[in-house]
């Protein structure tokens, strides 16, 4: 009897485990916590949230460190602020850029394709234009034929390509984007509240790729008139007004705070009212001043981060009508020479970055009559003052650094050693370490991009 | 198992009564005392036929009449005996107690009991006595230095706090690299689960996690009650673990728990209380000279760098001194200056004696002032530890009828830590029987119950992290003065004023509470039943059971969290274990004997964490969800894994003399592709007593000699779900900022890519070990000298890991059968007893291992690969060099291939005359010792015994994070010498703009280093914060040697004797006064060098604010009733 018992009990476990085994090997390596498949809706909103994620953070906190709109001495900002960087401290940025915007974007491109939705096809084209342009101003060669490619096979250790070149392919993304933007209706599922940045307004997403390619060409406009003459052509198609700014504004809760709050809350390096820019602020005395940089904001921001940038719902901007307005100045100094009409931009530009920013139109008024005019006709003279008041107004924007690299407006002074100002970012240890064949050899932050001459 | 299946055989005989015909009867005794020995195995040579003696020694067994037989003798510890005796005749047979070490039955695989000698591979077994020595009621931590190649490192002090323990090298690159647990038979999980908030990848639990910040992990090996352990054997290699399979390819930690004994017929009752208190052993340096402040440029106030400080305001007064409310937190020299410690030297500065909200004396002015009052004097930040108090107490009940035995126990440990608010509480309860059904059919079964609660300890790279709030308080600031502000605000009173963002220590061990709680059951039942005279079945069902509830907090104006957050994490573990078995034996002749076991193994595990959060805290100090303004769900994992195995085990016996054991496995795991994912391992192995050799036998000088070799390969799965690429919900972080997680706005999202996603790999094979092991043990003097050696050599091959590729794919990184891994190392124990007599005995056991770890190869294009820390200290794995590299940036050489520093020879920088910290980065250290080894005594005079363990680890480097950031922030000791001129070794140059060394002759830039340096620069401000410290300057310079010497344990106990205590009703009553941790020597200038950021995850070798360890003195009463 006992043996019985035994036996029944022995086999019935192994019949138990046994059988339940068979049906369950297959299903007990899924993942239940990941959907098998995903919709545009739910990756636009990733690739909008993590691009501004990383052009409000560490881009825009190297490029603002650079070009002095920063200040600080404390810990790696005050080692990156006099020049002081690694290779892996560029990992972050570019990890970000590649991973979570790119390779996202382009499965959101991907899809978007294969079902001929034309709208989600169109902004994720846009998207990949402008983080491409991101990548090329701040590191020149960067790899993008044979990058983002690995998760269906393709290379580990993709190429990289001619900087002049990708913004051709910069161009031509955007060119397929604003096609498939403008024959929208024609394809099935169309984004609304998944698109934090135009709430699915087509016509707004076509405007931005012209902005980005306004941006291309007035980069390589310098001793090139017929660039600045395209630039001029795409503007036509562009913003008209602040309403149609590119930007990113994230949400008030720990987990969806955007990223110059967070790094003032877990770190405060950044010591705001001491930078060279605070600086040429006071010396205007520029309302803009106590816009930007606010000392009585004492909540977790002790080193002075105004609301419109610092808070957890700051903005991140990508381009913005009043960019556009200085890129019109510089544009007709440089291929008409319309001295007016630079002008007429050039003071307008001033007057809508200020409106966007909350100044008082007294102030405004104030400012622009002792700031709104261009004081010679001398075209290098006239773009200098017309960099130096965008630099002004890009403040937070990385776009910044490209404006002081190709302009040299203003003028700055190294704040560590004999080598200058950067002019790019350092290739990532990453890159150095696992794509070292391809990898432009110079780990120095010297050489410069293209459009750089 | 031999002998089990021997007394089970004899048992069947006894109850059989066939053979009537005649008797031999007889007693066996110790030969050394006399006294009666039970449980001796009685054997009729050449036959099957035996019995066992009873509890007073005796035995009787049939024979044929006027037959002439010999006997046979064996029993656990006494060896064997051979003796002819005729039927009728009545034999007493002495038995000569063999050294425990050479003649000990253990535990092996699947519980197998195999006698020490017959083994062809490495084990070593802790036994009873060595497990309860420290008081600190953690099993894992009790194994230090007691193992020759089990490295044990405590992370940290902190109650409740992990434990590692690895055998021999690392063969898994991210897998895990921790021994499999096995209670009584059953594998029972070790697993961490912990949650980081403050990490860049907060929940990634297990061996591959890279925690930073938040608490000191734990892993669940932790919760077993010492006391309810018989005994842990240490299966060192993949020849003695090759029967468990996947699950042991890093070795195996067999655990024996305490059962009653058959036959007592009366109740034992065991207790053992101690009582401990526990103190800081070491802690960093910090500096005590120097106030609050930075050096500021006259003109602009700008923090500068000037070779020596200059102060604005009034000659002698300290900042602006215009500022009455908080000058002594810096205010007037924002941020850059307010968190430094770089101000004038204290003893130049007065308290003005009007108490304020940052200090009672007053303000901090210069001795011009005419506010100055009193003198001012720095206050001992450490003064925040409290001391620790740990009771520990047990209480176990065990007897047993012929046919059924029991023990129930109950065990308690509480734990108060040297943090306030620190604590560890478990109970154990556990229920174990066994009854014999019938003679044939034998059950028994164990459960046992874990309930414990855990207040822990914020550490590391954590703004809330104790030490790092607690070292980089300016000497002038005194934490325990408050950790509110006095004004009602409920803002948090910080040296850096209101609201940190660094945690007041106070602040974080009151308003930061971070609670684990658990509750756990695991347990086996099994039934043996003989079926045949040579063949028993055995069915074994284990489970192991637990929920681990975790509550993170943080209130409104805590430096992580300023607007208060809130994490409730649930972990859930469930596994099931089965196996099925076979045991048959078999005499071939009376020389050669076989047995053989086949068997079926099922595991299933499931786990899965649930995860809600809160953040915004409407109500200060009320530490619920339902406080939090907005609630996010996940990121909730779960995970199953399923295995099935069939297995084989036949072992040969020939002479006692040459013992064969061959193995082998055949696995199916559910982590693998379906059309791979089964796969075999076999193991075999040969031990030869040579000392059985006829003209060998049975000498005094050289009296037992073996010599061992084995070979195995073992496999190891796949990570359960590394075969799918997975959408996640979106996150998103960088180098700085937790990041966000979606939803953002009301909206979700996902992604399939970010900085640490993977690609799934289908193609995925298992990893393979191969392994050859050779030994030699030998005794000499009648084994008053037993000396064990073992040398092995290991390599893995198609590693499974997680290979970090180029962003630019798209992807952090993708699941690679890739990696090759050699380890090969030398384990040494020799023991001793120098003086034997009757009143003392000195026994001392050295142990000795050496590990040479090599990562042959990476992935292809793949050279270095993150395990864990920061980017200026960082531990991988680096392709040609061992496991656990610690690589950064460092200073610039003059020539690539020199170690001679570049001394910077542009008179304009402010490093001037110093070094340069380089942009490159490569390897610095080594975390592996050269060796590691231990010492341990035993003294017995009478009554009393003196125990106490050296060890001593030599080599095995560490970043000191910690150090390098208080050099920064000029809190550190070697900051003392701050104004102090050196002249820097080394070739005078700089780089230019393309990197080039180059150096200046008369103002223009020459290619190559110049002259040696001549020029003296001053230990100022710029030099610690850029140069000389790692925090923003090459990590090179906080790489330290971890060696270390520490007298690990020493105790003294009396047993009172029996003629005193017998007419009270006790048995045993001793008295233990001990020591644990008192002193260390060492050259590593942070805390205790046995230390981990990372817990008992792979990434060992980082000390970046990491919590103390402990020294700690006690008492422990022991009963035996």
């Amino acid at each position: 009897m006992k043996s019985k018992i035994f036996f029944l009990i022995a086999i019935t476990a192994l019949i138990i485990f046994g059988e339940s085994c068979k049906k369950s090997f297959e299903k007990a390596n899924e993942d239940p916590n990941s959907p098998a498949s995903v919709t545009p809706s739910t990756l636009l909103p990733t690739v909008e949230a993590t691009l501004g994620y990383t052009q409000g953070g560490d881009i825009s906190r190297f490029s603002g460190l650079y070009d002095q709109q920063l200040f600080s001495s404390a810990q790696q900002t005050g080692a990156y602020y006099t020049y002081i960087v690694t290779d892996q401290d560029f990992d972050s940025p570019w990890g970000n850029m590649y991973t979570s915007v790119m390779e996202n974007d382009k499965t959101l491109m991907n899809l978007a394709d294969s079902f001929n939705n034309n709208e989600y096809s169109g902004i994720s084209r846009i998207l990949m234009a402008y983080s491409l342009q991101l990548m090329v101003d701040n590191w020149g060669k960067v790899p993008y034929s044979q990058a983002l490619t690995a998760v269906n096979g393709g290379t580990f250790t993709p190429k990289y390509d001619n900087d002049q070149a990708l913004y051709d392919t910069i161009v031509s993304l955007i060119n397929v984007g604003t096609a498939k933007l403008s024959n929208s209706d024609a394809g099935g599922l169309t984004p609304s509240f998944d698109d934090a940045i135009y709430g699915g307004d087509e016509s707004e997403w076509i405007k931005f790729g012209h902005a980005i390619k306004a941006r291309l060409y007035i980069h390589q406009s310098k001793n090139n008139a017929a660039m600045a003459a395209n630039a001029l052509a795409q503007l036509d198609s562009a913003f008209g007004s602040n309403s149609d700014n590119a930007q990113y504004i994230f949400g008030s809760t720990e987990t969806s705070a955007g990223p110059v709050y967070q790094f003032d809350e877990q770190r405060g390096y950044i010591d705001y009212p001491s930078s060279t820019m605070a600086f040429f602020l006071d010396s205007l005395s520029d309302p803009r001043y106590n816009i930007y940089l606010d000392s009585t904001y004492s909540d977790v921001n002790e080193d002075g981060i105004g609301h419109y940038y610092g808070d957890d719902t700051g903005h991140v901007e990508f381009i913005t009508y009043d960019e556009l307005l200085f890129v019109k100045a510089e544009a007709t100094l440089r291929s008409t020479g319309n001295f007016v009409a630079a002008q007429t931009a050039y003071d307008s530009a001033i007057y809508y970055n200020m409106t966007k920013l909350g100044v008082a139109p007294t102030d405004i008024a104030t400012y622009l009559t002792a700031n709104g005019t261009l004081t010679t006709i001398a075209v290098d003279s006239a773009i200098a003052q017309v960099a130096f008041q965008e630099y002004l107004a890009l403040y937070s924007n990385p776009e910044a650094f490209t404006l002081w690299r190709r302009t040299g407006s203003p003028v700055l002074v190294p704040t560590s050693g004999t080598n200058g100002i950067p002019r790019r970012y350092l290739y990532p240890n990453s890159e150095v370490t696992l794509n070292a064949a391809n990898t432009p050899a110079s780990t120095s932050y010297t050489p410069k991009i293209f459009w750089d001459n | 198992m031999n002998k089990l299946l021997t007394l089970l055989g004899a048992f069947l005989l006894l109850s059989s009564h066939l053979f009537a015909q005649g008797t031999v009867t007889g007693k066996v005794i110790d030969s050394k005392n006399g006294t009666p020995l039970s449980g001796i195995s009685v054997k009729i040579e050449g036959t099957n036929l035996g019995t066992s003696t009873n509890a007073d020694g005796s035995f009787s067994l049939n024979v044929a009449d006027s037959a002439t037989v010999t006997l046979e003798f064996s029993g656990i510890g006494f060896g064997f005996k051979a003796l002819q005796a005729t039927s009728g005749q009545d034999v007493t047979v002495a038995m000569v107690q063999e050294n425990k070490s050479l003649s000990e039955v253990v535990v092996t695989a699947l519980g197998i009991k195999r006698e020490k000698r017959s083994l062809g591979y490495s084990t070593q077994t802790v036994g009873v006595d060595e497990l309860n020595k420290s008081g600190t009621g953690n099993p894992l931590s009790e194994l230090e230095g007691k193992v020759s190649g089990l490295t044990v490192i405590n992370s940290a002090g902190d109650p409740g706090s992990g434990t590692y323990i690895r055998l021999r090298g690392v063969t898994s690159l991210t897998g895990d690299n921790q021994p499999l647990m096995v209670v009584d038979g059953v594998p029972i999980d070790n697993s961490i689960n912990n949650f980081d908030p403050t990490s860049a990848t907060p929940n990634v639990s297990g061996p591959n996690s890279n925690f930073t910040g938040g608490s000191q992990p734990t892993n669940r090996g932790v919760d077993l009650n010492p006391s309810d352990i018989e005994s842990i054997t240490v299966l060192k290699g993949p020849a003695a673990t090759a029967l468990y399979g996947i699950s042991a390819a890093s070795g195996a930690i067999i655990i024996t728990t305490k059962k009653g004994t058959l036959g007592e017929g009366k109740i034992n009752v065991e207790v053992n209380s101690s009582i401990s208190f526990e103190n800081p052993n070491q802690l960093p340096g910090l500096q005590d000279q120097y106030t609050q402040g930075t050096a500021l440029d006259p003109t602009t106030s700008a923090p500068t760098f000037l070779p020596s400080p200059v102060w604005i305001g009034a000659a002698g007064t300290f900042g602006d001194g215009s500022d009455a409310t908080s000058p002594n937190t810096g205010n007037s020299m924002g941020s850059g200056g307010k968190k430094l410690s770089w101000g004038p030297a204290i003893d130049t500065m007065y308290f003005t004696g009007v108490p304020d909200a940052y200090d009672k004396n007053g303000t901090l002015v210069g001795q011009s002032s005419p506010l100055a009052k009193t003198k001012a004097h720095p206050y001992n930040e450490y003064d925040f530890f409290q001391q620790g108090v740990t009771y520990n107490n047990n209480i176990a009940l065990s007897g047993g009828t012929e046919n059924s035995s029991y023990r129930v126990s109950l065990g308690n440990l509480n734990q108060k830590g040297i943090v306030p608010n620190s604590a560890y509480n478990k109970t154990t309860f556990s229920v174990s029987g066994q009854a014999k059904l019938s003679d044939r059919l034998t059950t028994s079964a164990a459960i046992n119950f874990i309930s414990s609660a855990n207040s822990k300890v914020q550490q590391g790279s954590n703004l809330s992290g104790i030490m790092l709030g607690l070292v980089r308080t300016p000497p002038t600031f005194d934490n325990s003065q408050g950790y509110v502000m006095p004004d009602g605000t409920g803002d948090q009173r910080t040296f850096r004023g209101a609201n940190g963002p660094y945690d007041n220590p106070y602040w974080t061990a009151n308003k930061n509470p971070n609670t684990s709680d658990l509750t756990r059951v695991f347990g086996y039942g099994q039934a043996n039943y003989q079926l045949l005279k040579w063949m028993v079945l055995s069915y074994r069902l284990g489970g192991d059971f637990y929920s681990q509830a975790d509550k993170l907090v943080y209130d409104i104006n805590s430096g992580s969290f300023p607007l208060g957050a809130i994490y409730l994490n649930n972990y859930l573990n469930k596994q099931i274990n089965s196996d099925f078995t076979i045991n048959m034996k078999h005499d071939f002749s009376h020389e050669l004997s076989g047995t053989l076991l086949l068997g079926q193994n099922y595991f299933y595990n499931q786990s899965s964490s649930q995860l809600a959060s809160g953040s915004g805290f409407v109500i200060p100090g009320f530490y619920d969800i339902s406080n939090a303004t907005s609630y996010q769900n996940g990121p909730n994992t779960n995970g199953e894994k399923r295995t099935m195995a069939f297995y084989g085990d036949a072992e040969l016996n020939y002479k006692r003399m040459v013992y064969l054991s061959v193995t082998g496995r055949e696995e199916k795991s559910s982590t693998l592709p379906i059309s791979n994912n089964t796969f075999f391992y076999p193991s075999a192995s040969l031990a030869w007593v040579f000392t059985e050799l006829k003209n060998l036998k049975d000498k005094s000088i050289l009296s037992f000699g073996k010599v061992r070799v084995s070979a195995a390969q073992v496999g190891k799965d796949a990570p359960i779900q590394a075969l799918q690429t997975h959408y996640l919900s979106t996150t998103i972080t960088d180098g700085f900022t937790p990041g966000i997680s979606f939803p953002v706005n009301g909206v979700s999202a996902y992604n399939l890519s970010n900085t640490i996603s993977v690609i799934g790999n289908t193609s995925l094979k298992p990893e393979k070990t191969n392994s050859y092991e050779g030994g030699l043990d030998l005794g000499f003097l009648m084994n008053r000298i037993n000396f064990s050696g073992t040398y092995y050599y290991e390599k893995t091959t198609d590693a499974i890991f997680t290979v970090p590729i180029s962003y630019a794919t798209g992807f952090a990184s993708k699941e690679l059968n890739a990696g090759v891994l050699t380890n090969k190392g030398v384990e040494l124990s020799l023991n001793l007893v120098p003086i034997k007599s009757k009143d003392f005995q000195w026994d001392v056991t050295f142990n000795w291992s050496k590990n040479v770890n090599k990562v042959v190869s990476l992935a292809p294009g793949v050279s270095k690969i993150l395990i864990a820390g920061f980017t200026n200290g960082e531990i991988d794995a680096i392709a040609g060099q061992p496991f656990g590299i610690i690589y950064g940036s460092k200073y610039v050489r003059a020539n690539s291939n020199s170690n001679t520093f570049l001394i910077n020879d542009d008179a304009t920088s402010l490093g001037y005359a110093m070094p340069i910290a380089g942009q490159a980065t490569g390897q610095i250290g080594n975390t592996n010792p050269k060796f590691i080894s231990s010492m341990i005594n035993t003294l017995v005079y009478k009554s009393w015994t003196l125990g106490f363990q050296i060890d001593w680890r030599h080599g095995g480097d560490i970043w000191n994070g910690t150090r390098g950031a208080i050099d920064y922030f000029g809190t550190g000791k070697a900051t003392e010498n701050r104004g102090q001129s050196t002249v820097f070794k080394g070739l005078l140059g700089h780089l230019d703009g393309n990197g080039d060394v180059v150096h200046y002759v008369g103002g223009v830039e020459v290619a190559g280093p110049g002259a040696a340096n001549s020029s003296s620069a001053v230990y100022n401000q710029y030099y610690w914060q850029n140069i000389g410290s790692s925090f923003v300057g090459p990590s090179e310079s906080d790489v330290e040697d971890g060696s270390f010497l520490k007298l690990r344990q020493l105790s003294l106990s009396y047993n009172l004797p029996k003629g005193m205590i017998s007419h009270a009703g006790f048995k045993t009553i001793s008295l233990t006064a001990f020591v644990n941790n008192i002193i260390l020597w060492t050259n590593y200038k942070g805390v205790d060098p046995e230390t981990s950021l990372a817990g008992p995850a792979n990434g060992q070798g980082l000390d970046y604010f990491n919590n103390p360890a402990t020294k700690s003195y006690g008492l422990r009463l022991n009963l035996g009733l």
